[in-house]
């Protein structure tokens, strides 16, 4: 972590990682207000500012804020700014946020809330880690214990040419982005998340337990949560504490969400307004510099984006010229969140009665027609329509978000995002020296997603889940740990048996 | 196997002596032993260290400690030489000997000594003291890392481990499988990145693992392998970490291999069953997996076990022909979910609906039709209600009703689901567009094909652009049709170039377009437009992609007549020896089905 002051070079380097330390929290305390001092005045900044609870709780409670995470926020910025000042230790700083970006993010991207924010940070943690591994896909070779390895001999010699190998693919290939696309949404996530998982003996236990309690609510709920208790029958009972504090900080994020509300309303029409639209698209634009220039580092990839670069160009030009879009042409990112937001509003007119279970369907269908109508008119022209469209879907979203917040949003989990965080609760409930808080979690975690897969019947998951379930059922028993301290009454020869037995 | 002490060296008979020479021994004839832990203990960090008298205890070849029990007189050091007052101290009664955390008394020892029993005092000194050397090594060795572990010093656990495992320490098996299974563990959870072992304990041809899983995957099966050659006792968590490896990584086949190998009586039949179909099912070997489940489901196995009933009943509902028994299987899976299981009625109720909406494609007569279409929505509208919040359902139930022709409630779900996947799923914005197509509102359909693509990355946008083409071609754009197909083709064709490295290959998936399907369709288009010439070259190059294809042979026929004063190519005449109504006319009807689209 820290370099060692003797030698010259490596201690100017050190200070320059503790100014560098010392500006990030200089930067975060005007955003938080006052930070404990004993951040401020460490000699190991970066560590100081991993290890604060009050900080992380602080910066948590502001992630998830309702309306945060736009382009504006000077949370996220500060926090992409850290983690591009590519300093480890602040670097790690970042990643503690990992879940409660992702999680929050995940959770309110359904309702197409501005979130430049949140996905500038994302696509920093992808790109990052896109160039680490220099967009090559992470395989596995599995052996074959017919030759032999390192830990065993095998009674046939090996022949060589004739070995047989399974190679399996763990992280698919990574592309560089530069916006996320909503169907690109689970793969970068899950790539900070894979990102987050190699770090994340270093993470403090507040940042684990955030992304339990966000799987938690990935997952989705039991059914019939909304009404009787009858159906939790079939809730295993280990399972029971863990929802209950879970709903606990649901109601308070609600209430938060309640109190803030009228402020809220004010941040989204801000942020559907075209100035704060344009910010949103500065940042995004900037990411995609920083990764397309992480890019040039690899020619295989550049070829590749050249090769591809052909028929996007031709596309985007032609989409310009079909829909008159008027807002900057150069601006291709512009153009496509409003023809998102076009067929948002388009479909959010339709199922305005639907959701709320009144009209009939035919009614509804009707309605529908409208909205898609309007929505090809909306096409076609350009101007203030629009603007007030956009508006009107900002606003329906606010509306809708508050609801959503208090139920938890169960979201797709396709595997590129389930088997990051099945890993994760692995480690939280496997993973050595962790405190019994977190292992009671990630069990219950564990319960809920392995209750997900069965839903969807995906053999894959189940298999996964359910191994970690049987192992966590298991217990401690088969992996025992000595009892060590410094006391040195352990050391007496009864202890050390024990210990030396170690069964 | 260490070397057996020579009596000679216990001429002498007091425990110090008897001390002295096991150090000699195990400095002199096992140059292997010790060194490297001893050192590696020594580097302990303070708070870890034991203090100077445990360390010794702990690591008995360094002395032996003995204790005066009657005279409390603290511990002497027998291989301290010079203080010789100490130890007449010592030869007061009751002295014992400790050493390994075990002590023994010193008298009866002494007694056979003094019989001239060299040999029994020598085993006696053994047993009593568990002054097996082998013992004590594979005990500290197996210990270290735990201790690193502790401490949370990862590196060094690691390192540690890796010592323990590659280094020749005699360990029994037992001990070594219980090092190796902490060691796949804490590969497999701790979340430490682990550079591969050194090159030093690399044999010439043996596998080395470059990747923590890889080498958790390879101690694991090392340990199964073990298990089965008789040499440990049957650990059920080693085939659950590894079923954890191996469907992380994707590779389900090979873990049902392991589970095949399982020797019988390890699981219960039907649990093996069951796993094994989950294998195969998700290395999509669905055939294999729902032969298991058959028998599994059979009246005298496990008729009622839910989850099997289940999977069968999803296996099925992918295809027409084993519909029928799908939806018995649902049924009987709906009827099982009783109070600890009612939360999977809704899984019952969803593979139902889609069992029956297969069957109901397949029906011999419209009544029969009809009444299959009718149930399969009703049960799809009851999971809809019972589990509001699941997506998925809301597509499935979107797309029966496009089969069943009702567009306005496919339109409804259609978005429905759009909206409550925040349009990720590229599936839907396909289903609203073919929804949208299919009532002619083609421009529409296009306004969400181009705010689709604005959502997908280059490299899946393939699919989309065919539709996009497609609805060109339906609206007359024919130059329009013409530009998205070009669009198509410099897409397929950078695929087809990027794929040919084994990169991307993982990113193929089955409903990609193919190079061969866009020259046809271009070549369908000019034909369409008498092009006759452009037909042709399109043609020639869907040609020398698939020779032998009924659709292009068809296009070919049709452009022939359309030109005038053209003979038919030679290769149409060959044709006829080809007996091609036999092996393409299944093709045809496909292609006509692919026609309908849009």
């Amino acid at each position: 972590m820290s370099a060692d002051p003797a030698a010259p070079a490596e201690s100017s380097a050190f200070w320059q990682s503790v100014q560098r330390a010392q500006a990030a929290i200089q930067s975060l305390s005007l955003i938080l207000g006052s930070l404990p001092a004993a951040v401020a005045s460490s000699e190991n900044p970066a560590a100081a500012l991993l290890n604060d609870e009050a900080v992380a709780r602080e910066v948590s409670i502001r992630l998830r804020r309702p309306g945060s995470g736009a382009g504006d926020d000077n949370l996220c910025r500060w926090l992409y700014d850290t983690f591009q000042s590519n300093d480890p230790d602040l670097q790690l700083v970042v990643l503690t946020f990992t879940p409660t970006i992702a999680g929050v993010y995940l959770s309110r991207a359904i309702s197409r809330e501005p979130l430049a924010g949140f996905e500038a940070v994302l696509l920093a943690l992808y790109a990052y880690e896109t160039v680490i591994r220099g967009g090559d896909l992470e395989t596995v070779i599995l052996p074959n214990v017919a030759n032999p390895s390192v830990y065993h001999e095998a009674k046939a010699p090996p022949k060589k040419g004739a070995v047989e190998l399974n190679v399996a693919v763990v992280s698919p290939a990574l592309e560089p982005y530069g916006t996320v696309r909503s169907t690109k949404r689970a793969r970068i996530v899950g790539v900070a998340l894979e990102l987050y998982y190699s770090k994340i003996s270093s993470m403090p236990l507040s940042s684990k337990l955030a992304l339990c309690e966000f799987c938690m609510v990935w997952a989705g709920q039991y059914i019939g949560t909304k009404a009787e208790g009858e159906t939790s029958v079939s809730e295993p009972a280990a399972i029971a504490p863990a929802l209950a504090a879970e709903h606990v900080e649901e109601e308070a994020v609600a209430a938060a969400a309640d109190e803030n509300g009228g402020k809220e309303e004010v941040g989204e029409k801000e942020a559907a307004s075209g100035e704060a639209e344009a910010d949103e698209n500065g940042g995004k634009e900037e990411v995609g510099e920083k990764a397309a220039a992480a890019a040039e580092n690899s020619g295989k990839e550049e070829g590749e984006e050249k090769a591809a670069s052909a028929p996007a160009d031709e596309n985007g030009g032609k989409e310009e010229g079909e829909e008159k879009v008027a807002s900057a042409p150069a601006d291709e990112n512009g153009g496509k969140e409003e023809v998102g937001e076009k067929a948002v509003a388009a479909e959010n007119d339709g199922k305005e009665e639907g959701e709320e279970k009144a009209a009939a369907a035919d009614e509804n269908d009707g309605k529908e027609d409208g909205g898609e109508k309007r929505a090809a008119v909306g096409a076609d022209e350009n101007g203030g329509k629009e603007e007030g469209e956009v508006k009107a879907a900002a606003d329906k979203n606010a509306g809708k978000e508050e609801g959503e917040v208090k139920a938890g949003q169960r979201i797709p989990l396709p595997w590129e995002l389930f088997q990051p965080i099945v890993r994760i609760v692995g480690h939280c409930l496997l993973g050595p020296a962790n405190p019994e808080e977190l292992k009671t979690t990630a069990y219950a975690v564990v319960e809920r997603l392995h209750w997900r897969a069965t839903h969807d019947m995906n053999p894959q998951e189940i298999l996964a889940t359910r191994s970690l379930l049987r192992l966590g059922k298991m217990g401690d028993d088969t992996i025992a740990e000595p009892q060590i301290s410094t006391n040195s009454d352990d050391y007496s020869e009864e202890a050390l048996k024990m210990k030396a037995r170690l069964t | 196997p260490p070397p057996t002490p020579s009596p000679q060296s216990y001429h002498e008979t007091t425990p110090r002596d008897c001390s002295r020479s096991r150090r000699d021994r195990l400095s002199g004839d096992l140059p292997s032993t010790p060194r490297s832990l001893d050192r590696v203990l020594r580097r302990i960090p303070s708070p870890l260290r034991p203090p100077s008298n445990a360390r010794r205890q702990l690591l008995p070849w360094r002395g032996l400690a003995a204790r005066s029990r009657g005279a409390n007189m603290g511990i002497g050091e027998f291989e301290a030489e010079g203080d010789g007052g100490e130890e007449d101290e010592m030869s007061v009664k009751e002295r014992e000997v400790s050493v390994n955390g075990l002590s023994i008394k010193t008298s009866e020892v002494e007694a056979k000594l003094d019989d001239g029993n060299i040999q029994e005092a020598e085993s006696s000194l053994r047993e009593g003291l568990s002054l097996n050397y082998e013992e004590t090594v594979s005990k500290a060795v197996e210990l270290l890392p735990e201790l690193w572990k502790q401490a949370g010093r990862y590196q060094e656990a690691l390192a540690s481990y890796r010592r323990a495992l590659l280094s020749q320490w005699n360990l029994d098996d037992e001990c070594c499988a219980r090092i190796q299974k902490r060691f796949a563990i804490f590969l497999l959870y701790a979340g430490v990145e682990a550079s591969p072992p050194s090159l030093a304990s690399q044999i010439d041809g043996s596998f080395v693992p470059k990747h923590n899983l890889e080498e958790a995957i390879l101690l694991l099966i090392i340990l199964l392998r073990k298990w089965h050659l008789g040499k440990t006792q049957w650990d059920p968590s080693v085939i659950e970490h590894l079923s954890f490896a191996l469907s992380i990584c994707g590779q389900t086949s090979v873990l049902a291999r392991h589970f095949e190998e399982l020797i019988p009586g390890t699981f219960a039949r039907c649990d093996r069953w069951y796993s094994l179909a989950l294998c195969y099912s998700a290395a999509d070997q669905n055939h294999s997996a729902l032969n298991l489940l058959r028998k599994l489901l059979k009246k005298d196995e496990s008729p009622d076990y839910i989850m099997a009933l289940l999977l069968a009943a999803k296996i099925c509902s992918d295809d027409c022909l084993f519909s029928a028994e799908g939806v018995e299987y649902a049924r009987r899976a709906i009827a099982n979910a009783q109070v600890a299981y009612e939360h999977l009625k809704s899984v019952g109720l969803h593979f139902l609906g889609n069992c029956l909406g297969k069957l109901a494609k397949i029906a011999s007569s419209d009544h029969e039709r009809s009444t299959l279409q009718s149930e399969a929505l009703r049960s799809l509208d009851e999971v809809v209600s019972l589990e509001r919040q699941n997506p998925e359902m809301l597509f499935d139930l979107a797309l029966e009703y496009a089969e069943q022709r009702n567009a306005n409630a496919a339109l409804r779900y259609a978005k429905e689901f759009i909206d409550a996947t925040g349009g990720s799923i590229s599936k839907g914005w396909r289903l609203l567009a073919l929804v949208l197509s299919a009532q002619q509102r083609y421009s529409e359909a296009e306004i969400v094909i181009d705010a689709a693509l604005d959502e997908t990355a280059k490299w899946e946008q393939g699919p989309l652009l065919r539709i996009k083409a497609k609805l060109k071609v339906a609206q007359s754009l024919h130059m329009d049709a013409v530009e998205a197909y070009r669009l198509l083709l410099a897409l397929v064709q950078a695929q087809r170039k990027s794929f040919g490295s084994f990169k991307n290959i993982v990113e193929v998936e089955d409903e990609n377009v193919s190079e061969f399907e866009v020259w046809r369709g271009l070549a369908n288009l000019y034909s369409g437009l008498s092009h006759w010439r452009d037909a042709e070259i399109c043609l020639e190059k869907a040609r020398t992609l698939k020779p032998y294809s009924a659709s292009s042979l068809h296009i070919e026929v049709l452009s022939t007549y359309g030109m005038p004063n053209c003979i038919l190519p030679p290769h149409l005449n060959e044709m006829e020896d080809y007996n091609w109504q036999n092996s393409l006319l299944p093709e045809m009807e496909k292609i006509a089905t692919l026609g309908l689209i849009t």
